[in-house]
Formats: structure tokens, C-alpha cells, sequence
């Protein structure tokens, strides 16, 4: 008897199966029936058979390719979410989730955390000297060299909203945070990007606000960062273009 | 025949099934909770018009995304359609896409590749 072999596409992980129809196909071949309707009724199962086995492996195949793109599009959106557009430093939200983070690794390791708040000096000067776009160009330039300046892997350096950013450092004490501070001072000084507005250095510099604590269980975990944005103020307060320093010790203030 | 009308909602498609217009259209995402409770009743009027001796007509899918239970009941529609046309009917499908949906097209086109008789064109729109 003769039967529809029609070939479709199927992957191995259906190689049983295909086995299935193959024994059927020599069955119905050799003749293995009692009468010719037995044989017609198993040819009628084979094929229909066959028909819903295409079905099932062209449904695994659909969604197989749907699923590979939901993950290409999950992942990217899930970039997208994690980034500052315009400095493809990390934005504000997902700073905030690995500060966390590193807080809770603080606490439960007894160890410290540093971190630097950073402004840029008369940015608002900046932009009405020069327009938005050389505005946006300037906060690429210095988030580029924050990122050039983050030499471990777990440092964090994100964009904290207009002109300000933020650097975390796990395992940071007071000292280790103000190297890095004095380098990117120095290092930014260097980019020699030209400010006319700046009176007094007549080019983009950076005031730092430093902390570092040795956090408790205890402590709130928006401290470290009051503590370095008041080290901040201050940094402004004595001429820019340099960091300042509030200590462990007077962080209960907060 | 009466028509059977279903309206879009988040998870379901638009249906509009009209007989005496000829007219047989699926559009909008697909994928219910229950894809048995909803396709069944559309499949049932599928066969009741088949059955009664329509030819000649054309069935338009545009779907933009569809879970996989979906894509077995659209499978169902395909052999349905493919081996009527072995018997000698004439109707043919429509698969439309927007031009910027690949994941769509490419099923579409995975779904032709089964086919033998049952015309099935792939039409994209900006």
C-alpha cells in the first residue's frame, strides 16, 4: 500500500518520535495486517498522526523563535533602563539598587564604603556660555574620565541628575576615597576643556564631597550619601575645584 | 449564516467572520488565558461555513504577536484551509504584517514552508 511520505523538518530532540512513524511507515509497507481495512484504518492513524506531529514541532519551532526575540528585546530594555542616555553612565535608579547593594555586603563584612559626590563648577555658567549641546558634550567629557578613573571592578559611577555624579567605592576608607578624589581633580584639570565662565580657572573643574563609613545594621542607608553631599556644599563653599572631607565620626549628625 | 463578531480586547483579537460579505478577518494580538474557549467557537463557525459549500474566499490574519497555543490553533486553520484546496476549493490566505515586525513575518513565513496547495500570501504595510 502506498503511503505520503512528505519530508517536513525536524529537529533531533523529535528523533523518537520520527522513529515512531518510520516503524509505522515499514508496517504499513510489509503488509502486516489481518485484512485490507485494518490496514487502511492504521494508515488513516499513521497520517494523521504525522499531521499533528508536524504541528507540534513547527509550535515548538514558533516558539522557539518568539522566545529568543523577547529575550534579545528584554535584555536590551533592561540596558536601556540601568543607563544614563546621554553619558551611558549608570542613571540614577540603578546607582541606588548596586549602592544598596554594596551597603548590605558593608554591614554584613564589617567593612567600609567610600563614596564622592561631584559637581561641575558653574555648569549653569557653562551652558549659557556655550548652548545645551556643548553643555551635553562637557557632561560626556567628565562622565568618560569618571569611568577611565574607576580602576575596580566593583567601583560604581553613575549620573546622579544634571550635573551631578555620584562614585561609589566598596572596601574604601577615608583615604583610599580621597586618592581617587585627587586624581579625577587632576585628571579632569587636564582635559583642559576650556570655561570662560569659570573666572577664576578659566576651564571645567570639579568639586568632590567625600564619606566613607563603616556602616551598622542600624545606620540608614541614605546617610553615607547626606554625609558626602554636605562635603559637598562645603567643597563649593571654600572656592571649587577641590574636595572635602566629612568623617565617619560625624555621621551620627545625620 | 449569522456573522460572528468578536471585539479585540488586551490578550484577543478582533474577529470578523461575515458570510454573506465573503469576509474573514483575525487582527490584533492573541494570546488568552484560555485559547480552547476562545478559538473553539471560531473554529466551529470555520468548519459550519466550509461545510455549507463556500469557495472562493480569502482569510486575512494580521497578528502581530501570538503565544503558542495560538500558533497550534492557527496551524488547525491552515491544514483545514490547505486540504480544502486539495479538494478543489479556491481560497487562499493573506498574512499581514507591519513591515518593522520581523518576529511576525518570519513566522508567517514558516507557516507557508508547510504548505503544498493553499496559496498563502505575506504582505507587508509601514
Amino acid at each position: 500500500m502506498n503511503i505520503k511520505k512528505r519530508v517536513f523538518k525536524m529537529d533531533k530532540i523529535f528523533a523518537k518520535e520520527n522513529q515512531v512513524l518510520e516503524e509505522a511507515e515499514k508496517l504499513i509497507e510489509n503488509n502486516g495486517f489481518d485484512s485490507d481495512s485494518d490496514c487502511e484504518k492504521y494508515r488513516s492513524l499513521y497520517e494523521e498522526y504525522r499531521t499533528l506531529l508536524r504541528q507540534t514541532v513547527k509550535v515548538v519551532h514558533l516558539a522557539d523563535l518568539v522566545q529568543h526575540e523577547m529575550k534579545t528585546v528584554s535584555m536590551e530594555l533592561e540596558k536601556v533602563s540601568r543607563t544614563d542616555a546621554l553619558t551611558n553612565l549608570y542613571n540614577r535608579m540603578y546607582f541606588m539598587k548596586k549602592y544598596i547593594g554594596e551597603w548590605k555586603n558593608a554591614v554584613r563584612n564589617g567593612t567600609s564604603m567610600g563614596l564622592l559626590m561631584i559637581d561641575i563648577d558653574f555648569f549653569k555658567e557653562y551652558n549659557d556660555t556655550y548652548g545645551h549641546v556643548p553643555g551635553d558634550h562637557c557632561l560626556q567629557a567628565v562622565a568618560k574620565q569618571l569611568n577611565c578613573n574607576r580602576h575596580r571592578p566593583r567601583d560604581v559611577a553613575g549620573r546622579f541628575g544634571g550635573d551631578e555624579f555620584v562614585v561609589l567605592l566598596p572596601e574604601t576608607d577615608l583615604s583610599g576615597a580621597e586618592m581617587v578624589a585627587k586624581n579625577l581633580l587632576k585628571d579632569i584639570c587636564r582635559l583642559d576643556i576650556e570655561h570662560k565662565g569659570a573666572l577664576l580657572y578659566g576651564k571645567v573643574t570639579l568639586s568632590i564631597g567625600i564619606s566613607s563609613v563603616r556602616p551598622k545594621s542600624d545606620d540608614r542607608t541614605e546617610s553615607l550619601i547626606q554625609c558626602a553631599d554636605q562635603a559637598l556644599y562645603q567643597a563649593k563653599k571654600d572656592g571649587r575645584n577641590c574636595f572635602r572631607v566629612l568623617a565617619q565620626e560625624s555621621f551620627k549628625a545625620f | 449564516m449569522e456573522k460572528l463578531i468578536i471585539d479585540k480586547t488586551i490578550s484577543t483579537p478582533m474577529i470578523h467572520f461575515d458570510a454573506a460579505a465573503g469576509i474573514l478577518e483575525i487582527n490584533g494580538e492573541s494570546y488568552p488565558e484560555n485559547v480552547s474557549k476562545f478559538y473553539m467557537p471560531i473554529l466551529d463557525w470555520l468548519k459550519e461555513y466550509i461545510n455549507s459549500g463556500a469557495d472562493g474566499f480569502v482569510m486575512k490574519f494580521n497578528i502581530p504577536f501570538f503565544n503558542s497555543s495560538t500558533s497550534k490553533i492557527l496551524l488547525m486553520i491552515f491544514d483545514m484551509l490547505e486540504a480544502e484546496v486539495q479538494k478543489g476549493k479556491h481560497i487562499s490566505v493573506r498574512w499581514i504584517c507591519e513591515q518593522e515586525n520581523e518576529i511576525a513575518i518570519e513566522c508567517g513565513e514558516e507557516f507557508k514552508e508547510d504548505l503544498e496547495v493553499l496559496p498563502f500570501e505575506i504582505e507587508t504595510y509601514e
